[in-house]
């Protein structure tokens, strides 16, 4: 058997690509169960911040968080159990929880900066920016996150004009409840 | 210079053997899953798995899943050896040696 080096070239590029490809569904496997955490945290936070008082609404918040992160932090040691896989390993899992961090400073930074004075900017701002850095990892890598993103996003907005009067509700449905279907989306494929 | 393997050289052949290869540490892949990463039929990936598995470059397990039928596929240290010649072979063709 003779194979020319053209063959050779055509048959590295479908290695290549049938490897990268393997590569992109296992990262949304992995992903798959971030999402689905972090969205019932956001379902069960919007939820409790439509019941509780505002002024309640930073101790509903905190623990939630400390719940996500510590969650996060677990699902990407047993990640490590596959190391071959790039950006799942230990730079990988730290590298999600230094994104999580970043995204909330920057939420945070962004009140402080505008001080808005209604309470709908402080309910929606957050999917919004969730909203935008999914679409900007689907854009570079993972298109299927990057749907995911904009519809986060898009249905986010729309809250804002259909849904002003029961805007924690929506929230809690469209963001919570979204991100965990994508996430059992994610897992499946 | 190595030699080609024949077997896994052929195009769906060369793709299940990457996939595989890519995945191989997570234990054994659905039957179901692979053929959706290859975009392959039924009939043209497991009469490709069945050469696969006879040189002893995969094994194929079927289980139930409570009621559901299952297979799944793996491949073997044999095959993964056999994978990695022939990958290296490849560059050698393509870079003249």
């Amino acid at each position: 058997m003779k194979i020319s080096r053209d063959d050779a070239a055509g048959a590295l590029r479908d290695i290549e690509a049938a490897q990268a490809r393997a590569g992109e569904m296992r990262g949304y496997r992995l992903a798959g169960p971030y999402l689905i955490g972090w969205g019932l945290i956001w379902a069960i936070g919007y939820a409790l911040m439509a019941l509780r008082p505002m002024s309640e609404w930073g101790l509903i918040w905190l623990p939630l968080d400390l719940i996500g992160i510590g969650g996060s932090i677990i699902g990407g040691i047993r990640s490590n159990q596959a190391p071959q896989i790039t950006g799942t390993g230990k730079t990988g899992t730290w590298r999600v929880i230094g994104a999580v961090l970043f995204t909330a400073m920057y939420i945070a930074a962004t009140y402080a900066l505008f001080a808005p004075h209604d309470v709908e900017p402080y309910i929606i701002y957050p999917g919004m920016v969730v909203g935008a850095v999914y679409v900007m990892i689907g854009l570079a890598w993972m298109p299927r996150l990057g749907w995911i993103g904009l519809a986060i996003f898009l249905l986010t907005v729309a809250g804002l004009f259909i849904a002003r009067d029961f805007l924690l509700y929506w929230m809690a449905l469209v963001g919570g409840g979204g991100l965990a279907l994508s996430g059992l989306w994610l897992r499946s494929a | 210079m190595r030699a080609p393997d024949e077997i896994i050289h052929q195009s769906l052949r060369l793709k299940i053997m990457a996939t595989l290869n890519a995945e191989h540490g997570e234990g054994p892949m659905e039957f179901t899953r692979l053929r959706g990463l290859l975009k392959a039929t039924d009939g043209n990936l497991g009469s490709h798995l069945m050469t696969l598995e006879k040189a002893g470059y995969v094994t194929i397990e079927k289980d139930f899943l409570g009621k559901k039928p299952r297979t799944r596929v793996a491949i073997t240290p044999a095959g993964a050896k056999a994978f990695r010649g022939h990958v290296a072979y490849l560059r050698e063709v393509l870079e003249g040696a």
